[in-house]
């Protein structure tokens, strides 16, 4: 029996010639991170143990991200505490200004590549399957114990397929495909499993396209959400890491709990309403419901591509009055390679704010949190109630085209409606 | 002169001053015998008589094993005219524990009964002619029941006797009774109590009471111990009211008492009164002239409070004391309201002086949690020939410290929070784990043996011993048997699991809080569903904090509101799949841990909430049959080590998949940085000079 691209990197990481699904293993981890909210947790707990080392400085980091810069006093001592924790160990350490989203920012920093496994305190380290890397959201105490042991438990998961097949219609991003998957599928359909994405369209996607399915694989309750890593990933991993990876493939035998397929040739801008990722509607449906911010950028589609894409839309018009629209690049690099291409000047003018990288309004932290009754659309990965704000305040999931759109319209828009 | 005027009295003197104040009074009462305050004078004082023409001089012990008879107060006050010191012990000791505190306080003689074991264990009267075999100074076996046995005296022939009464001549402050505790090591020390200690205690207990001559107190706690003898034989004699004794405690029993005689005040355990709401047999007979009673003994749920009060209409005193302060040190008052009434032990007693201190002595700010210290009349001379024991407990100036702690409010209302050591208290009973570890490890098959109390609705713990075997020849039933044989009947296990290691914390010692929560855990069902996300409540509870640790205090509440309000410690949680996505990591297990939640019961094993649980020592079992079928609010009993769920409420036994021994190797050791921290050690010993768990310890 072949064995799947998840098997075969856990089975490499535990040093078996193979593993099957529902087998206990421990695995050595090639990365553990975490940022300032799991982070300092973890630190309390590395703290604990008698006569922890960190198993190796190099790879683990520490990214603050998720309330920086420090919104208030809370979350500055926070951060010092994790700060002084990596001085002290001589951990890798991305402060403000130094720093991204810890999703966007370590593959750009060339600290992942394909084959490798990423145990991070943060549900979205999913997202490292976009590169062919086993990436899986872990406990802080977990990463305290990888911190010391390198190495993590784990249960070797089933793998789903999910083929994508057809012709991508203009509008159309890897943000729709899994919005419409994990519809598909439910918030709880990939349950322990391991999400692999495979298929012609697939094959000609974008890193970032890839980088915004495998960062919503958590949202299907997935383990993780895997690419196999092809030329496209070999050429993004080699101008950034020069570290060799494995690039590991699927049997064709490889036996799948299920296979799902999608012709996507039909498909139009999706959009997840309140209160579930997984409660979506093409945009067209919904279009015209009013909107009072919109939010562009963060993790899921924080990569140059989806500002670009924003952009876009975006130039030379200003966002309706009615609304305020936030952009929030990946990383400082993002940052900077879009204000290079002129794309920063495209959203002031737009009367969008710019934003330093952060998780910020994602989870309700700062830089755009709803008050009462808002709705905003935004390009994150969560819907849930009360997610950016006040419980009565609402979210819609969607790409970027999408966001900018409708911020340019006032209400819930398709790019396909804008006029040229 | 009204006796509450009267601090300096002996127990003697205040007899004497009771039966000229409630002469033809009844003072206590069995069955059909009643004996009246003079009565009681006048036999005391010819059992005292009968004593001193055996040879007993002052200062001589008198050692009691009997049950609650109405001959009981005669004795105790027979002791004290002839100026003797009372021993009293529990019928229910074994032979080997009786003999343990004759030894120790070395009696001339002993008062026993010769029930053929029935419903007490041992042959008493058997056991008192071995003990005066083996004891030097002990001269004399006294029987009250049962066919005349040689080298037995039967009480009557005392009572009889002709010699006029002796005139006490102790002094208030002199020694009256020697009654026993358990150490910290499980070993009896005799604490020494004075007359006016006693008496001082039963006279404040009477007033917080508002006894009256009118009231009928109910005898059922042993009077062997000092909530029997002096919070209710010498309290019910103090307001001069009567006392019908009950030998021995069943909730029929008491419920048959309740309904046919007029008894007003009950004195119980906790325990007593969960047995006897359980049994239902109030609502039979009633209980119509019942309007208080304290209980002590064991911590008592406010739930339990609250149920005696309103089905019973009987505002009972929640009381604090032990053995060393004669007992009682604070109780609460009858106008109190319902929360100081049902969730604190009160204020101290007039004359009794209360602090709390730290570890290292010092006294602690207002509203913190410290040791309670107690000093006053009432508190002990010091345990019987053993100042070694003494100087722990008694410090310089007089203050009793006692190994509970404790907190103050604002009010002077004292909560008790626990035991600075792992006592188990069984039914109200004080259970020392050491005392049935020692017997476990003399059987030949066991080779470690570690008992811990867990939660039980009716006798608040029970004791459940773990066990690892050298060899799996012998069974748990059988283990057992072979403790109870050898121990007093409340102290024996009541359930022994074999193990095949024991959860240790990284030092090699036994965990045993993680041993008591593998064995069993019982408490009511939380449900929660999909999709619980706790990233949402960041906002949605206006915390957008940083801080996870503040963040885990809001977020279970927004899962679901009555969960932190109404919770108890020990509740579970049952899970559906997707329960605590999102950045849940540690958040919820760790709220929910924090707020007392001791097991969860998921429908499947998947996301990071259930790795974090068990990766921090809560317990998981995965049963979707379980989550599916439980109902909130149903009282569910498991236990994780076998994989048992029982719904009490639907009647229905689940097993869940068993964990996985590498998964159980985490949970035995109480989490992953335990595992972690053993890993590291195996990474930096050799093998051969690594040391066994028993030479860690």
């Amino acid at each position: 029996m072949g064995k799947t691209l998840a098997e075969k990197i856990l089975a490499h990481k535990c040093g078996q010639s193979e593993v099957y699904p529902g087998q206990f293993i421990t695995a050595r981890v090639d990365l553990v991170l975490a940022s300032e909210l799991s982070g300092v947790l973890a630190i309390e707990e590395f703290n604990k143990v008698n006569g922890a080392r960190i198993f190796d400085p190099q790879k683990v980091v520490l990214v603050m991200d998720h309330f920086t810069p420090a919104k208030d006093i809370k979350s500055a001592e926070i951060v010092k505490s994790c700060r002084e924790f990596a001085r002290q160990h001589e951990i890798r350490f991305y402060d403000v200004g130094r720093a991204g989203i810890q999703h966007v920012l370590l593959p750009e920093q060339g600290l992942v590549v394909p084959g490798d496994l990423i145990a991070g305190a943060d549900s979205h380290t999913c997202t490292y399957g976009f590169m062919g890397a086993f990436g899986t959201g872990i406990g802080s105490t977990d990463a305290a114990a990888a911190m010391a042991l390198g190495e993590i438990w784990l249960k070797v998961p089933q793998s789903i397929k999910f083929i994508y097949y057809g012709k991508l219609p203009k509008w159309v991003g890897g943000k729709d495909l899994i919005l419409e998957t994990i519809r598909r599928i439910g918030v709880d359909g990939a349950r322990y499993q391991v999400m692999e994405f495979c298929g012609e369209v697939v094959d000609s996607l974008s890193m970032a396209d890839r980088f915004a399915m495998a960062n919503m694989a958590i949202e299907a309750g997935a383990k993780t959400g895997l690419f196999a890593a092809d030329q496209v990933a070999r050429r993004f991993t080699e101008r950034r890491s020069q570290r060799p990876g494995q690039y590991w493939q699927s049997d064709e035998d490889a036996n799948y709990a299920e296979t799902y397929e999608f012709d996507v040739s039909g498909f139009e801008p999706f959009i997840a309403l309140p209160y579930l990722p997984s409660n979506v509607k093409p945009v067209s449906e919904v279009a015209g419901l009013s909107i009072d911010q919109v939010v562009i950028g963060m993790c899921t589609n924080g990569n140059l591509e989806d500002l670009r894409a924003a952009a876009g839309i975006l130039k030379g018009r200003q966002i309706h009055p009615n609304v305020r629209a936030v952009i929030i690049p990946g990383s400082q690099q993002v940052y900077l390679d879009a204000l290079r291409e002129g794309l920063i000047e495209i959203f002031i003018q737009a009367n969008c704010s710019v934003s330093t990288p952060t998780c910020g309004p994602c989870l309700g932290g700062h830089m755009g949190v709803l008050a009462e009754d808002e709705r905003c659309v935004s390009t994150s990965n969560r819907n849930f109630r009360g997610r950016m704000g006040h419980p009565e305040s609402e979210v819609y999931l969607a790409n970027p085209y999408v966001a900018a759109a409708s911020a340019l319209a006032g209400h819930i828009a398709s790019p396909v409606e804008l006029p040229a | 002169m009204p006796l509450e005027d009267r601090s300096n009295l002996t127990l003697s003197s205040f007899l004497s001053h009771q039966a000229q104040a409630h002469a033809d009074r009844p003072a206590t009462e069995q069955g059909d015998r009643v004996i009246t305050y003079s009565d009681l004078a006048d036999q005391a004082g010819r059992l005292a008589a009968g004593l001193q023409s055996l040879g007993l001089k002052a200062g001589d012990r008198l050692a009691v094993i009997l049950p609650n008879v109405v001959e009981y107060p005669i004795v105790i006050f027979a002791a004290a005219q002839a100026d003797l010191v009372l021993v009293p012990i529990n019928v229910r000791r074994s032979p080997d524990e009786v003999l343990a505190r004759l030894r120790k306080t070395r009696p001339r003689a002993i008062i026993t009964f010769a029930d053929p074991g029935e419903h007490f264990g041992p042959d008493h009267s058997e056991l008192a002619l071995a003990a005066a075999a083996e004891l030097a100074d002990l001269e004399h076996g006294i029987t009250i029941e049962g066919p005349a046995r040689p080298g037995l005296t039967p009480l009557d022939d005392l009572l009889s006797a002709k010699a006029s009464p002796p005139v006490a001549a102790a002094r208030p402050t002199d020694p009256a009774a020697i009654i026993h505790t358990l150490g910290s090591s499980g070993d009896p020390r005799g604490a020494v109590l004075t007359h006016r200690g006693l008496i001082g205690n039963a006279l404040a207990m009477a007033r917080r009471l508002q006894a009256t001559p009118e009231d009928v107190f109910l005898g059922a706690v042993p009077f062997s111990n000092t909530f029997g003898l002096t919070a209710t034989i010498l309290t019910a004699l103090s307001a001069g009211a009567s006392l019908a004794c009950l030998p021995r405690f069943s909730a029929e029993h008491a419920g048959e008492l309740l309904a046919s005689r007029p008894i007003s005040i009950f004195n119980a355990v906790p325990t007593m009164y969960a047995l006897l709401l359980n049994h239902g047999s109030h609502r039979v007979g009633g209980t119509p002239h019942l309007r208080s009673g304290i209980v002590a003994g064991a911590p008592c749920p406010p739930e339990l409070v609250e149920r005696i009060f309103a089905e019973l209409n009987c505002r009972v005193l929640l009381a604090y004391g032990l053995t060393e302060a004669s007992p009682c040190v604070t109780c609460t008052h009858i106008e109190d309201g319902s929360i100081t009434a049902s969730r604190t032990v009160g204020r101290p007693l007039p004359g009794v002086e209360i602090k709390l201190v730290d570890s290292g002595g010092y006294p602690i700010a207002a509203g913190l949690e410290g040791e309670l210290c107690v000093r006053g009349d009432n508190v002990m001379a010091g345990y019987w020939d053993d100042p070694a024991a003494s100087a722990q407990v008694l410090d310089a100036e007089g203050w009793l410290h006692t190994g509970d702690l404790a907190t103050i409010d604002p009010d002077g209302n004292v909560q008790v929070i626990g035991r600075q050591d792992d006592v188990i208290i069984r039914g109200g009973f004080k259970v020392y784990p050491q005392t049935i570890e020692m017997v476990l490890r003399t059987h030949p098959l066991v080779r470690e043996a570690v008992v811990v109390g867990v939660p039980d609705l009716i006798y608040g713990e029970l004791i459940c011993a773990c066990v690892v075997l050298q060899r799996p020849d012998v069974n748990s039933e059988d283990l057992r048997a072979f403790a109870a044989e050898r121990l007093a009947d409340y102290s024996a296990p009541d359930r022994v699991h074999v193990f095949k290691a024991l959860p240790r914390r990284g030092s090699g010692v036994v965990h045993r809080n993680y041993l008591s929560q593998l064995i069993r855990i019982r408490g009511r069902a939380w449900v929660f569903g999909k999709n619980i996300d706790t990233d949402a409540i960041i906002p949605a509870r206006r915390c957008n904090t940083a801080d996870p640790r503040e963040l885990a205090l809001y977020c279970m509440e927004d899962a679901d509101p009555e969960f932190i309000r109404h919770m108890q410690r020990g509740d579970l949680i049952v899970a559906d799949s997707n329960f605590g996505c999102g950045s849940s990591r540690e958040v919820a297990p760790l709220a929910i841990k924090a707020a007392g939640v001791s097991a969860v019961i998921a429908a499947s094993f998947a996301r990071i909430f259930f790795r974090n649980a068990i990766n921090i020592g809560l317990p998981i079992l995965e049963c979707p049959s379980a989550a599916a079928e439980i109902q909130p609010g149903d009282d569910i009993e498991v236990e994780p080590a076998t994989g048992t769920i029982h719904n009490l409420t639907n009647g229905k036994t689940y097993r869940a998949a068993p964990f996985p021994d590498f998964l159980q190797q985490i949970i035995d050791k109480g989490g992953l940085l335990a595992y972690v921290e053993e890993r590291l050690a195996e990474t930096r010993t050799p093998n051969h000079e690594r040391p066994t768990p028993e030479e860690q310890r």
